[in-house]
């Protein structure tokens, strides 16, 4: 007896509980997921982390050796061989643009495996000396832990779109130890859209992200900085620099592509085009160390303002860097472009510091480090073509906030160049190319949800081709349509449409009702469309052809009618319920 | 927690199941779903169609419901209007003033003379004698009578007069047409039009049938009209 009241009341008390949390409808279930997915991908940022290290620390030894140009051409291989035979993805991706395609055409859908093969894959690539960044990897990692988490706890789109974020989040406020930036990027390029209701659990995970991060690493900025005075004059000539930057993120997304394509023309097995592209980076890479691996050290060089070289010497460096990164990555190594960005933008800085002390050798200039954190946020700003990103990330990881003025100046200006040159930035060009870049509440998003089978209006008389004119009068008086199919009554399959508006003038004589069947006057060559075509396509047509309404026909039978005046009424529903969440 | 079918949560929303149970997967609607059963709360979902101003009426509180109205109007009309015999008078405003008298015996004075100079006005305009001693008397302009339903008396005259119809022959009955709107208006001019084409009903008339014979006359005709609507 005793016992069963005790049962009794912990099931209520366990009751109140659920009907608490549920009072808060999704909100609060999707903080406390994102927390868990951010700390989740926070250490699948660390285990990479570590992994380069290691791997830097096995490679080390063999690099004055004439040989080690080899190296990263071994890695590139293994890591195209894990990825194409033991992970069975495919070619490597860069990461980025994988998750935007998965959030914006399969709902946040992303494979288990996908949460760790980049860390591995990429992993060789950079640590045998590929010229990529880690950023990425981990990022798609993060995303695809938020996607299973999601999956598992069988959520809806929506939300599994918001953990995939938070994983995104995660990964870069970890990698970075960055948690503004992790919540930026996120918004700006992943989801694209700023929704109380997405913000929230992406902010979280973004601190739990860095947290865990600080928790096990302690925390450190990336790139120290002495304090920089920063002048008008200063802040003026960053539009020089912002000019610099965007021609060069233009030069490395031109790049990487035509590296790419040309790899493709190469007919041999993906591991060898990884090696040969490995080999020649390892080539490059003889001669001028700095543009190998992530390549974070001569970053921190340059800030510190201790690079010791030229202009000239330093130019080459950027040219180099460029190639290197798109010979990488082009030929099939794994990793992203986040990290060479830095290293391009921040010797892009330290060119331009140069040149302008060489052309008005009178002027107090900033220092050095200042012009090459300008130039990192002008790198990236231009090459994701997203400036808060930028802006964000470089005074996190540069903790350097009094150089703010030019930093927000140079992102917008280089963002803004670049978007002239390339109106999709590198990470989104294949996407929007393939008409797969569907933001939240645009035009695109709402005809792609739609589907045909919502539309079509199944309210259509259907008559058969042998029926006489006078007994299809006496029909169209019942019918407030102006279509209707016509059918053959064996098979029912679709044989033609009648319009009202093609047959008006035999509808008043009555001379003809007796002597004319609807297969002759019928329209035997009307346009169809299928249950499955596209909404987006079907309206293109509608409108090329001048028509208001087509009818559906699957497997040659009718199904219905779509028209314009239906997908107006859907579509604004659909407008409504997207934009009012 | 109410549970439905997801086709008739679709129906109560006035939307098609796909869309339903594509905003279910998206996460749009708040709403679970259990293979095709839907669980919600009748609160949140009705807070949520307000907010994106969608209709949501559970299925059987009362929808409107339309469709059974339309059938039958004719018989429906006559059964309000009425039928009379007898009608006194030997000219056109005579018949129409001891016709709206009998019809509308119970309204003031003021209301009946109304009434009666509209339908002058219509007579002045053209004839509404459509032939066949047939004539169809209604106002110019739909009644402003609020949501009086469309009502026919038929009026039988006890001599026939000159009517100035098409045919000049003297017209023997009336149909006094009242309708609060033009798409009911023609609704009831349509199917009077259709059943007056029918030699044997004007045969009929001359009769004079008494309201039994009569109603039952038109219901066969409403079943000839329904038929040839349903043979697709």
């Amino acid at each position: 007896m005793k016992k069963t009241k005790t049962k009794r009341r912990s099931t209520l008390r366990f009751y109140s509980w659920y009907k608490f949390i549920s009072r808060f409808d999704d909100r609060l279930m999707l903080i406390i997921m994102g927390a868990l997915v951010g700390v989740c991908s926070g250490l699948a940022a660390l285990a990479l982390h570590h992994g380069l290290i290691a791997m830097a620390e096995l490679t080390h030894g063999y690099l004055p050796y004439w040989w080690s140009f080899v190296l990263p051409g071994i890695g590139a291989a293994l890591s195209a061989i894990f990825i194409d035979k033991v992970f069975r993805e495919g070619e490597a991706g860069h990461g980025v643009p994988e998750v935007v395609q998965s959030v914006s055409c399969f709902g946040g859908m992303m494979r288990f495996r996908s949460s760790f093969s980049p860390l591995i894959s990429s992993c060789l690539t950079i640590g045998s000396g590929g010229s990529a960044g880690p950023e990425a990897p981990v990022v798609m990692s993060g995303a695809a832990i938020g996607s299973n988490i999601a999956q598992l706890f069988s959520l809806n789109e929506r939300q599994r779109i918001t953990l995939v974020g938070c994983g995104t989040a995660g990964a870069i406020a970890a990698i970075f130890n960055a948690p503004i930036a992790g919540l930026v990027f996120t918004i700006e390029i992943i989801v694209g859209e700023w929704s109380a209701l997405n913000i929230v659990p992406i902010a979280v995970a973004s601190v739990s992200g860095a947290q865990i991060c600080r928790l096990l690493q302690g925390n450190q900025i990336a790139f120290t900085n002495l304090p920089f005075t920063v002048n008008v004059s200063d802040t003026l000539v960053c539009i020089g620099l912002a000019v610099v930057t965007a021609g060069a993120s233009i030069l490395l997304t031109r790049a990487l592509r035509v590296s790419h394509r040309l790899s493709l023309s190469v007919p041999v097995p993906v591991w060898v085009r990884a090696a040969l592209g490995g080999c020649l980076v390892g080539g490059i890479g003889w001669f001028l160390p700095d543009v190998l691996g992530q390549g974070y050290h001569s970053i921190q060089t340059v800030v510190e303002g201790s690079f010791p070289k030229g202009l000239l010497f330093i130019g080459l460096i950027v040219l180099a860097k460029i190639m290197a990164t798109a010979v990488t990555l082009g030929s099939g190594g794994a990793g992203g472009i986040f990290a060479p960005s830095l290293v391009i933008g921040s010797f892009s800085g330290l060119l331009y510091h140069r040149f302008i002390s060489m052309a008005w050798p009178g002027m107090a200039w900033a220092d050095e480090g200042c012009f090459a954190l300008l130039g990192m946020a002008g790198l990236i700003s231009g090459i994701l073509q997203a400036p808060l990103t930028g802006i964000f990330l470089i005074v996190e990881i540069t903790g350097g906030y009094e150089v703010i003025l030019p930093l927000i100046l140079i992102s917008v200006i280089s963002t803004t160049l670049c978007h002239s040159f390339e109106p999709a930035s590198y990470y989104l060009k294949d996407l929007v190319e393939k008409g797969r870049f569907l933001r939240p509440r645009t035009d695109a998003r709402v005809l792609a949800d739609l589907q045909v089978a919502e539309l079509v209006e199944t309210d259509c008389m259907k008559v058969r081709k042998e029926m006489t004119l006078g007994d299809f009068v006496k029909i169209m008086q019942k019918s407030h349509r102006n279509f209707f199919p016509v059918e053959d009554p064996s098979t029912g399959a679709f044989l033609g449409m009648i319009r009202l508006d093609d047959i008006r003038e035999y509808l008043f004589e009555p001379m003809l009702y007796d002597t004319v069947f609807l297969e002759q006057i019928m329209d035997s060559r009307v346009e169809t469309v299928g249950l499955n075509d596209d909404v987006a396509q079907i309206l293109a047509s509608m409108d090329s052809r001048r028509l208001f309404s087509m009818p559906v026909v699957e497997n040659g039978r009718f199904v219905g009618m779509i028209s314009k005046a239906t997908l107006l009424d859907k579509y604004r529903y659909e407008l409504m319920v997207q934009t009012h969440i | 927690m109410i549970q439905l079918e997801m086709e008739e949560l679709a129906a109560s929303l006035s939307l098609t199941p796909a869309t339903v149970e594509r905003w279910i997967r998206q996460g749009r609607l708040p709403v679970r779903q259990k293979g095709n059963r839907c669980l919600f709360s009748f609160s949140s979902l009705k807070k949520w169609a307000d907010t994106n101003h969608l209709m949501f009426v559970l299925p059987g509180s009362g929808g409107p419901e339309e469709t059974e109205i339309q059938e039958d109007i004719l018989y429906k009309a006559i059964e309000r209007g009425g039928i009379y015999y007898d009608m006194e008078g030997d000219s056109i405003e005579a018949v129409l003033r001891s016709a709206v008298i009998r019809i509308n015996g119970s309204q003031s004075r003021d209301q009946n003379q109304l009434f009666l100079e509209s339908l002058l006005d219509r007579e002045q305009l053209m004839s509404t004698g459509i032939g066949r001693g047939v004539a169809i008397p209604h106002p110019r302009t739909p009644f402003e009578d609020g949501d009086a339903p469309p009502q026919i008396a038929v009026c039988f005259l006890k001599t026939p007069i000159d009517y100035k119809a098409v045919d000049r022959k003297p017209v023997f009955v009336l149909f006094v047409l009242v309708s609060p709107s033009a798409k009911s208006h023609l609704q009831l001019l349509a199917r009077l039009s259709y059943c007056l084409r029918d030699d044997t009903f004007v045969q009929f008339l001359n009769q004079r049938p008494g309201p039994d014979a009569f109603y039952e006359r038109i219901r066969e005709f409403y079943h000839q009209l329904d038929g040839a609507g349903s043979a697709s």
